[in-house]
């Protein structure tokens, strides 16, 4: 953090810098008079819960949206940025969350996607593409094969790829919005040397995270915004995390988790020998009543596939699978539902929420055939039970009818929760629910989860972030390779002994 | 902020508005009673009660053909097959009835239907044919088996009861208006209240998601066929109650215009997104334009610019959706 004073030695005027910026959406005011600027060569954190106003400014600064007012100064002159093209021109370019890949065509092809080297004949020179990806990887210190097609490359190591894109173009300002989210820690680790060394050159990162102890490693200043405005900003490590984090929430959160309540003895799963080749192997598994199991490991050792296995989206090759006391046979997501299993998959806007339709419609899906009199839905107690969802999860929606894509991450993440809970099952499997999702929910999540165990029901809990493991589960299965190597319980639950199981280490 | 929720509760009262408003049919309606008031305008007879009557009776036939289709494009797919489908469905009509009768032959054109749109959506789903290639492969084999089966000159008439179901009226409407009327309250009935329909949406908008919901997108996928094969066939009934016979070619200017009227609809060619009552509205201005422009005696090549034109000026009239904020 001593870094940061001699880094900000500050150039007279900043590289880039926002005014009385305004945007709404509809009715929706998603930026309200914001301020923002950045110097050359820093890394600047945003920081806010989701809605708060930070993805319109970089939405904004890459010209997929435009502001309703304000100016915008770069390279001290007054500009605008007219559509994502002209940022690229700009030297402005954004890795997102979400990727933007495209899965059928190689890695090479995709870096250099609209910026192809070519002849003077205008066709594509594949041998070079290749040679200069082989040197940016190179420089970069990844080691995915250029020739490689992006649909086979695990979710890390395409977002890796997503970077490298951005990258390829030598941007001016580069901005990661939530680029880390999908990113275990030895990738997350790469990618902070990545930024390192490119800021050193000159170039400045825009960096949104929810995890604040890599904002700590990396960041030298910071803007904070909250409820679509502009709240403070400063040099990060001069300002208390307290202080931090009641801008962001303009209240006291505690990032506390709900107590661990004892469970039953009684089974509620019992995984024997399940394995799905190529995925996972000989897993078993004896989970309780209401206990939280959680499943932990590095990004891509079989933990995906063990959860959509489950729920019968992925095939198990051999093994049991017992839900009270009965073997059941997993033939696809319809007889998992039936069996009380229900999913929260990993991937909320592709696998979890259908953006273009409503609330009512997502929440409603996973149970429709409950509420179905000779196939016509009874809408009146559809209705009240989603009323009902949409209260004990605190979903932030003007009214069910509300399109799911408009409403912020985490309350997308509510509703494919929702969706899941109304199937009233007695085993829930959530994959990595709180990516990507700020700390207020994330707490609410938790709280969430608890009176569900309290409840009786029984949740297999997959995340890639230690601390949400350590804090709200009863044990903790370490894959590695898709074997389980480690189980913890109680007070065994340790940050530092689930590093350990997942690299293998004794 | 869960209490006020329940409070405001605006859902019951917003419904109706919100169906106009999202999918832009509203839009639609007022698009299609401006081109009939300018019709009007130029031909008065067009405001006649008859006259009216006779184009419902015209666009009765592409609108029932177009239900099937709006059901294959909101599932995320689309049906060349329509038709030809059409096409063996009316040859089986009147040749089946000369020595079987009447009822049989309807039995037996429902059940060309189901086996044509069975083996569509199985094609579909189960061996991952795109649905393009896939009804387009159907098409070229109808149109042999409906050659062959005729043997190029179909024989047979319509029975009198379809006949009179495609001529004939009640209280002054005419009989395929009505059945227009009821098979299209039908289609907005399964979208909007079934579980069928929530569930087409859904495989429309994001198949992962649906499967990973429980949905058995494969099953869906060929009823969705099956249905929209079946709407083709009872199209092709009605041109044969229309007509009294039936010929190799009745369909064959159908099917672009189905689609045509699917999307002057307002439903999304992606899928997910859309429902009929657009498609029935867009299969009336199809009609209402070729008409007013015969009346104007604009020559074919000109109304086919006229037409690709409209469609274009539709679309515009939605505007390319709005952001999802992501």
């Amino acid at each position: 953090m001593d870094k940061v004073q001699e880094k900000t030695a500050e150039p007279n005027a900043p590289l880039l810098e926002v005014r009385n910026v305004s945007k709404s959406y509809g009715g929706v005011k998603a930026l309200i008079d914001c301020d923002f600027s950045c110097g050359a060569g820093e890394v600047h954190a945003l920081l806010g819960e989701n809605g708060a106003g930070k993805s319109t400014l970089v939405k904004i600064l890459c010209g997929v949206v435009k502001p309703d007012s304000g100016t915008i100064r770069y390279m001290g002159e007054e500009t605008t940025i007219d559509s994502p093209i002209d940022a690229s021109r700009k030297g402005i370019v954004a890795v997102f969350q979400e990727l933007s890949l495209v899965p059928e065509l190689s890695v090479a092809e995709n870096v250099f996607l609209g910026h192809e080297p070519k002849t003077r004949w205008g066709l594509i020179e594949f041998k070079k593409m290749k040679i200069w990806t082989d040197h940016l990887f190179q420089d970069l210190g990844l080691t995915i094969s250029p020739e490689s097609r992006v649909a086979d490359l695990s979710l890390a190591d395409q977002q890796l790829v997503e970077i490298a894109k951005a990258l390829s173009r030598e941007p001016q300002i580069i901005i990661f919005d939530e680029a880390t989210s999908a990113l275990g820690s030895q990738e997350v680790e790469l990618l902070f040397t990545l930024i390192k060394r490119i800021t050193k050159k000159g170039t400045t990162a825009i960096f949104i995270s929810h995890r604040m102890d890599e904002l700590d490693r990396i960041a030298d200043r910071a803007t904070v915004f909250r409820d679509a405005r502009y709240v403070a900003d400063f040099d990060w490590g001069t300002v208390g995390k307290d202080q931090i984090v009641h801008w962001i929430a303009g209240r006291e959160v505690e990032e506390t988790f709900p107590q661990k309540k004892p469970h039953s003895n009684e089974t509620a799963l019992e995984i024997r020998n399940l394995t799905s080749s190529g995925n996972f192997y000989d897993i078993n598994l004896v989970i309780k009543k209401g206990e939280i199991f959680g499943i932990a490991g590095l990004q891509g050792h079989g933990q995906s596939q063990f959860l959509r296995s489950l729920f019968g989206a992925c095939p198990i090759t051999e093994g049991h699978v017992i839900v009270n006391n009965k073997s059941i046979i997993l033939k696809g997501p319809k007889s998992a539902i039936q069996a009380g299993i229900s999913l929260v998959p990993e991937d909320r806007k592709h696998e979890g929420l259908l953006l273009t339709r409503s609330v009512k419609e997502n929440l409603a899906l996973m149970t429709l055939d409950k509420r179905q009199k000779m196939g016509f839905i009874d809408g009146t107690s559809e209705l009240n039970e989603l009323h009902h969802a949409v209260e004990s999860l605190k979903i932030k929606t003007s009214n069910l009818e509300q399109e799911a894509g408009s409403l912020s991450g985490g309350n997308q993440q509510k509703v494919v929760i929702g969706k899941a809970i109304l199937a009233e099952g007695d085993i829930l499997l959530l994959a990595d629910p709180t990516r990507g999702i700020d700390v207020g929910t994330k707490s609410e999540i938790y709280q969430y989860m608890s009176n569900l165990a309290a409840q009786g029901i029984t949740i297999i809990f997959y995340s890639t972030e230690l601390p949400e493991l350590v804090g709200v589960c009863h044990r903790v299965a370490v894959f590695k390779q898709g074997r389980v190597t480690a189980t913890f319980s109680g007070e065994e639950i340790t940050e530092h002994h689930i590093i350990n199981a997942a690299l293998g280490v004794a | 902020m869960n209490t006020e929720m329940v409070k405001k509760n605006p859902l019951h009262s917003k419904i109706t508005v919100s169906v106009f408003h999202k999918y832009g049919v509203l839009k639609i309606y007022v698009t299609m009673v401006s081109i009939y008031i300018i019709s009007g305008i130029i031909q008065p007879q067009y405001f006649a009660v008859d006259h009216v009557m006779q184009l419902l009776v015209i666009a009765s036939f592409l609108g029932i053909a177009a239900i099937g289709q709006t059901l294959v494009v909101l599932s995320g797919g689309l049906d060349l097959s329509i038709a030809y489908t059409l096409n063996l469905g009316a040859v089986i009509m009147t040749q089946v009835s000369i020595e079987h009768g009447g009822v049989a032959a309807f039995a037996a054109v429902l059940a060309a239907g189901i086996f044509i749109g069975a083996f569509n959506g199985i094609g579909i789903s189960y061996l991952n044919i795109s649905p393009i290639i896939m009804t387009l492969a159907m098409s070229s084999i109808l149109k042999s088996i409906t050659y062959v089966y005729s043997n190029g000159n179909p024989k047979g008439a319509s029975p009198d009861w379809l006949r009179f179901l495609g001529t004939g009226s009640i209280l002054g409407i005419k009989t395929a208006v009505i059945i227009w009327i009821i098979l299209s309250a039908a289609v907005v009935v399964l979208l909007v209240k079934t579980t069928f329909g929530r569930k087409l949406y859904s495989v429309g908008t994001n198949t992962s998601v649906s499967y990973l919901s429980g949905i058995q997108n494969k099953r869906l996928i060929i009823m969705v066929y099956i249905l929209s094969s079946l709407f083709s066939v009872v199209a092709g009934m009605m041109l044969v109650g229309f007509y009294g016979l039936s010929h190799l070619g009745m369909g064959d200017s159908l099917l672009l215009p189905t689609i045509a009227a699917v999307v002057i609809g307002g439903t999304s060619i992606l899928g997910g997104k859309g429902g009929y009552a657009g498609t029935a509205a867009g299969a009336i201005i199809i009609y209402l334009l070729m008409s007013i422009l015969t009346v104007l005696d604009i020559n074919d090549a000109g109304k086919q610019i006229i037409y690709g034109l409209v469609i274009l000026f539709v679309l515009f009239l939605y505007g390319r959706g709005k952001a999802v904020r992501l």
